[in-house]
């Protein structure tokens, strides 16, 4: 236990410390220096920020960038641990449900035909609307089970992705480019705007999924063992998908896709803390933000060229994950 | 006797005719085998003969060309996204009923276009096993690329030849160069310390391009420099804080890309690029740069860039010059330019 201690300390403090140490590299030259006394010229207590380029690197570039990788990581991994649970289903990742396959359409949609509405806007509605009519597909006397929406997921996500196929046909290819690029996740485009968007609507996606983390623990029983400890599974399980589908499809529109980390981040605190989503969720949310902050860093530095994070993440995240399979996925998801 | 000599002079008279007429042939079929074939190099590093003239064309690219040399009865079919261009549409209102589509560059019917019998197809780099389909059916298919003025002249060249329009190519060409002539010469005693940062965005704000391209070329040749040509690339994605270090005098925007200039001037974090702080954020119209068409547009870049030099200058008027010249309409019936 007293080791188990220090890793989740270790867990708690790491999205600081890789934001911290994010702050300081970039492909402007700044001196550390040169960026400790732009943060402290910024600090409102101080009142004498100075609008110099510094000041703009530190404060309207690299932290809003950080900010936003890390809402965005915590968005992705906490909504997986979420469906996980609800799912009692390991290899569910927050796009099961056709979030991803939404949203890209109403990136193509926007790009091709709606050039008045803005990417992110399209690509939210889409991404609520492909889970909703997974959820209402799935639904058979007024009962919605488990393995049904996945199946729902799964046919929302195909029929949206030959959606987007057909759109993308017949968009010309020059704009093309256009839904190629978004649907390369990146935070390439990280403002404050966007961080105030994410920030707002995750604080109303994660509080009930926060509070309510508890539950998941009866959930991932099953749905018998659930319902005998007294536990309205149906309203339940409609709360955590809302709220899930919520941040992620936050998450999407400001970021595009990335993949990888929904699944991955919660397999591995689970090995390192175990499944008990009390600990777990919180964790969760530490450790996306950490690694999604971490995954942009190096997206941003490993050359000149701003590398498209999703790249990143899939790259550290196939191998990853066939080294779990390997290593008795079995044990560490608990039950 | 007298009969029989005269005969006889009369065969050998014969003889010495079709003699002469076969030779005469013969020379005659040489000359036109010389005249009619055309070989090139095309982007996929092949060597492409054609007989010229071609009768039947399919165009999937660089299908402007076709009103430029007024070649319209050359062409069997055009690549499908020639109907939503405003510059095919102001030539021919009704381009659909004219002219059969067979697909595009990307996604080829392979059937339509068995059926329209063409003598080439002229298409872009982008799918090459298209191209390879295409020919195992029997068809010869010139693939192109340019990444520079001179690979797109090179393209309106071999276009001119196949359809034996070479002097209207040159002519075309002279037009456009008429134009750059003019760019040169004004900007030319612009010193190096003062030559302009130029950048050009494309589908991302922090997508730029680089040293390959025909963008490349335009920014030289109207007098800017381009930081990003540090890159041998087409495009690449770069961080905001690169373009910040870079601090860009004048930024164009893609034409067909998702943000306007305006965007990129109220964006806080573009606050310190030069360019914006000077207002100098200008989209392109979304014209190809694989056509014609890109001579007004170097023209309009550059009176962009250095405005002092062109300051009696109408780019309306100079281009309005140049669409009649070149594609027989008025400048008014096309997009023009927006920033």
């Amino acid at each position: 236990m007293q080791g188990r201690t220090g890793v989740i300390w270790i867990i708690a403090a790491a999205p600081f410390l890789t934001a911290w140490a994010a702050l300081f590299i970039g492909a402007y030259a700044l001196s550390p220096f040169a960026v400790l006394r732009a943060l402290v010229d910024g600090l409102p207590l101080f009142g004498v920020a100075a609008d110099t380029p510094e000041q703009a690197i530190v404060f309207d570039i690299r932290l809003p960038r950080i900010l936003l990788a890390g809402l965005v990581g915590i968005a992705l991994s906490v909504s997986g641990v979420t469906f996980q649970g609800i799912f009692r289903n390991p290899l569910v990742d927050p796009y099961i449900l056709g979030i991803s396959a939404g949203a890209a359409l109403g990136c193509a949609l926007s790009v091709g035909f709606l050039p008045h509405l803005p990417v992110q806007v399209m690509a939210f509605v889409f991404g609520v609307l492909a889970v909703f009519l997974a959820y209402s597909m799935a639904k058979t006397e007024g009962e919605v089970s488990r393995l049904p929406l996945i199946l729902s997921g799964v046919i929302m996500s195909a029929f949206f992705m030959a959606m987007v196929s057909i759109v993308k046909f017949l968009v010309e290819p020059m704009k093309l480019q256009n839904i190629v690029f978004w649907l390369m996740g990146s935070f390439s485009l990280a403002d404050w705007k966007l961080v105030s968007v994410a920030a707002g609507t995750m604080v109303v996606g994660l509080t009930p999924i926060v509070l309510m983390r508890w539950r998941l623990n009866v959930m991932s029983m099953g749905e018998d063992e659930a319902r005998a400890l007294g536990i309205n599974v149906k309203r339940d399980r409609l709360i955590f998908i809302a709220a899930a589908t919520l941040i992620v499809s936050v998450a999407v529109s400001v970021s595009g896709i990335i993949g990888w980390v929904g699944l991955m981040v919660p397999h591995l605190l689970r090995m390192l803390v175990g499944p008990d989503h009390r600990r777990l969720l919180p964790l969760s949310m530490a450790g996306g933000a950490a690694f999604m902050i971490a995954a942009d860093t190096i997206a941003r530095n490993l050359t000149n060229y701003d590398i498209p994070v999703g790249i990143i993440t899939a790259i550290t995240g196939a191998p990853f994950f066939v080294y779990l399979m390997k290593k008795g996925g079995k044990e560490s998801w608990g039950k | 006797m007298v009969c029989g000599a005269e005969n006889q002079v009369v065969i050998i008279t014969l003889k010495y005719k079709i003699c002469l007429y076969v030779l005469m042939l013969m020379f005659a079929a040489t000359v036109s085998v010389y005249a009619e074939t055309v070989t090139a190099t095309d982007k996929m590093g092949r060597q492409i003969s054609v007989q010229a003239p071609v009768k039947r064309a399919v165009f999937f690219q660089t299908y402007e060309l076709i009103p430029a040399l007024g070649i319209w009865d050359n062409v069997v079919g055009i690549g499908r996204f020639a109907y939503q261009n405003d510059l095919m549409r102001a030539v021919k209102p009704d381009i659909e009923r004219i002219i059969p589509s067979a697909g595009s560059g990307t996604d080829i019917n392979i059937e339509s276009i068995m059926t329209l019998k063409p003598g080439l197809v002229i298409t872009w780099t982008s799918k090459p096993e298209n191209v390879r389909h295409m020919e195992q059916k029997g068809l010869t298919v010139f693939t192109i690329y340019p990444e520079s003025l001179q690979e797109l002249y090179d393209d309106m060249l071999f276009q001119g030849k196949v359809f034996e329009r070479e002097k209207k190519t040159r002519a075309v060409i002279g037009e456009m160069e008429r134009l750059f002539a003019m760019v040169k010469k004004r900007v030319s005693g612009v010193p190096d310390a003062k030559r302009q940062k130029v950048i050009w965005i494309g589908s991302r704000p922090t997508s730029v391009a680089c040293a390959i391209g025909v963008t490349q070329d335009v920014i030289t040749m109207i007098g800017g420099v381009n930081p990003a040509a540090v890159y041998q690339q087409r495009n690449v994605d770069v961080s905001m804080e690169q373009i910040i270090a870079w601090n860009p005098d004048v930024i164009f925007i893609w034409g067909n890309a998702k943000y306007t200039a305006q965007e990129i001037m109220n964006n806080p974090q573009w606050r310190f690029v030069k360019a914006v702080k000077d207002m100098r954020v200008y989209k392109a119209p979304e014209w190809s740069t694989w056509s014609p068409r890109l001579a007004p547009v170097v023209l309009w870049m550059a009176a962009r860039t250095y405005p002092e030099r062109f300051r009696d200058v109408s780019i309306e008027k100079e281009a309005d010059f140049f669409y009649r010249k070149v594609f027989g309409i008025p400048f008014s019936k096309v997009k023009g330019f927006a920033g």
